[in-house]
Order: C-alpha cells, then sequence, then structure tokens
C-alpha cells in the first residue's frame, strides 16, 4: 500500500518511505519537503507520486 | 542496433573521480531487474545503456546499503576485452577506503565472495550507474588491505568488483529502503 506523506498531498510507492537514491542526491522520503516532492515528481521519480485530487468543479444541476 | 550522430555541446557537468558513496546489494536480494533498454526502440547512443526511471525490485526487506569510501581513491573502467568480432564488455569498479580498522576487515570478509549488484556516480552525474545484472552478478575481483610503514604513507583497504559484458547501465534512482 502506497503511504502518504506531505498531508496526503504525495504517495511513497514501491517502497517503505526512507532514503532513496535519486537523480538529485539521495532523499529521505519521511523527511523532504513539498518543495522537494514537486522535483521528484517532475523528474520521474518512481517511488514517489502526487496524489489526483478529484476534480469537485462544476456540477451539473438536474 | 542503429549509428546515431553524436555532435553538439554534452557534459557540462563532466568531471573526473567518482562520487564517494556506493550502493552495495546483494544479487540474491534482488527479487526482479527491469527489462533491458530497448535497442530497437532508441533513438540516441544513450538510449542503448539507460534505463531511465526503471525501479529494481528488492525481496521483501531488502536494499541497497550505503557504502562510503574515501574520497578520490575509487575509480572505474570498462573495457572492451576478447577478440575482434566477439568483443563484450569487461567492467572494474575499484572502492577504496583509507582505514583498514575493524569495519574494513569485517566487510572484507562478509563479502568477498558475495555476488553483487552495485551502485556508483561520477562526479557530476545524475544517474547511478549499475555494475552486475540479472544472471550476471558482479563478483569481487581483488581487493585487500595496506598499512604501510610510514605515517606518510598510503594507508588503504580498496575491492575491486568486476561485471562482465553489459556495458554498466544507468538508472535514475535506486531504493536504500525495503519494499512496501
Amino acid at each position: 500500500m502506497p503511504t502518504k506523506i506531505l498531508d496526503g498531498k504525495y504517495e511513497v510507492v514501491g517502497v517503505k518511505p526512507g532514503k532513496v537514491g535519486t537523480n538529485i542526491g539521495v532523499v529521505d522520503l519521511r523527511h523532504i519537503d513539498e518543495k522537494t516532492a514537486e522535483r521528484l515528481v517532475a523528474i520521474n521519480m518512481p517511488y514517489i507520486r502526487k496524489v489526483q485530487t478529484p476534480d469537485l468543479g462544476k456540477e451539473t444541476k438536474k | 542496433m542503429d549509428l546515431f550522430e553524436f555532435t553538439g555541446q554534452q557534459g557540462l557537468e563532466e568531471s573526473a573521480a567518482l562520487q564517494v558513496e556506493f550502493a552495495i546489494a546483494d544479487y540474491f536480494d534482488i527479487e526482479a531487474f527491469p527489462p533491458l533498454p530497448d535497442i530497437s526502440a532508441a533513438t540516441t547512443n544513450a538510449d542503448y545503456v539507460d534505463l531511465d526511471d526503471a525501479v529494481i525490485t528488492f525481496k521483501a526487506g531488502k536494499h541497497f546499503h550505503r557504502f562510503e569510501a574515501s574520497l578520490e581513491y575509487s575509480s572505474y573502467t570498462s573495457q572492451l576485452v576478447g577478440p575482434r568480432g566477439a568483443k563484450s564488455f569487461e567492467n572494474m569498479l575499484t572502492i577504496g577506503r583509507t582505514s583498514t580498522g575493524k569495519d574494513m576487515m569485517g566487510f572484507l570478509r562478509a563479502n568477498r565472495n558475495r555476488k553483487l549488484v552495485v551502485g556508483f556516480k561520477e562526479l557530476g552525474d545524475e544517474q547511478y550507474r549499475i555494475l552486475g545484472w540479472d544472471k550476471l552478478a558482479a563478483e569481487v575481483d581483488d581487493g585487500g588491505s595496506e598499512t604501510p610503514a610510514e605515517v606518510s604513507g598510503e594507508k588503504l583497504t580498496t575491492i575491486v568488483v568486476r561485471s562482465i559484458y553489459h556495458p554498466t547501465l544507468f538508472i535514475d534512482s535506486i531504493p536504500f529502503t525495503a519494499p512496501e
């Protein structure tokens, strides 16, 4: 089961939250900030993903 | 595999020497290797060796381990060996640490015969380079410990890891924690 981090905005997938070696260095997924999480998502780091929030936008009235 | 161009500005971060931290895994701790690069789908030379964001999957509770070597005591070669027309890669990674204490002795004892998969980066590298692969584990080819007579001499423990056939493969990320 993926583990949610950063108030549920991101999920750690494939590994338990901890150290992973990445293009931007060794990061500890338990202790990263949102800016780093965004960078990791942007470079397709495979062990993190952004949680897709459902679109609660336009609701059609019946 | 095709012949591709290789022109233009490359390698603005290029540097000799390796980063001090190595990633060492027991070959038998790995559950599954990702597929090798699809050489029929390549569009650049780099695609032949680039695993990109693929993952090496470990067995439960297992992962790569970090080993910190001494700065500028580790090196790497990748040689083409064999007769003309049957060339293969022979990769040799030397990891050096200026220590001969019980941590180093214990490390040599535990790993001198272990089949390994090792990851490392050159200075300026973003991706890890991997030695050892599925059915072609890396092995310890040489190693040892030396304490010189003079205080100014070279005190060193080294381990030389060798892998064959595949060139070193490039991968973005490797796990230092166990699978979920």
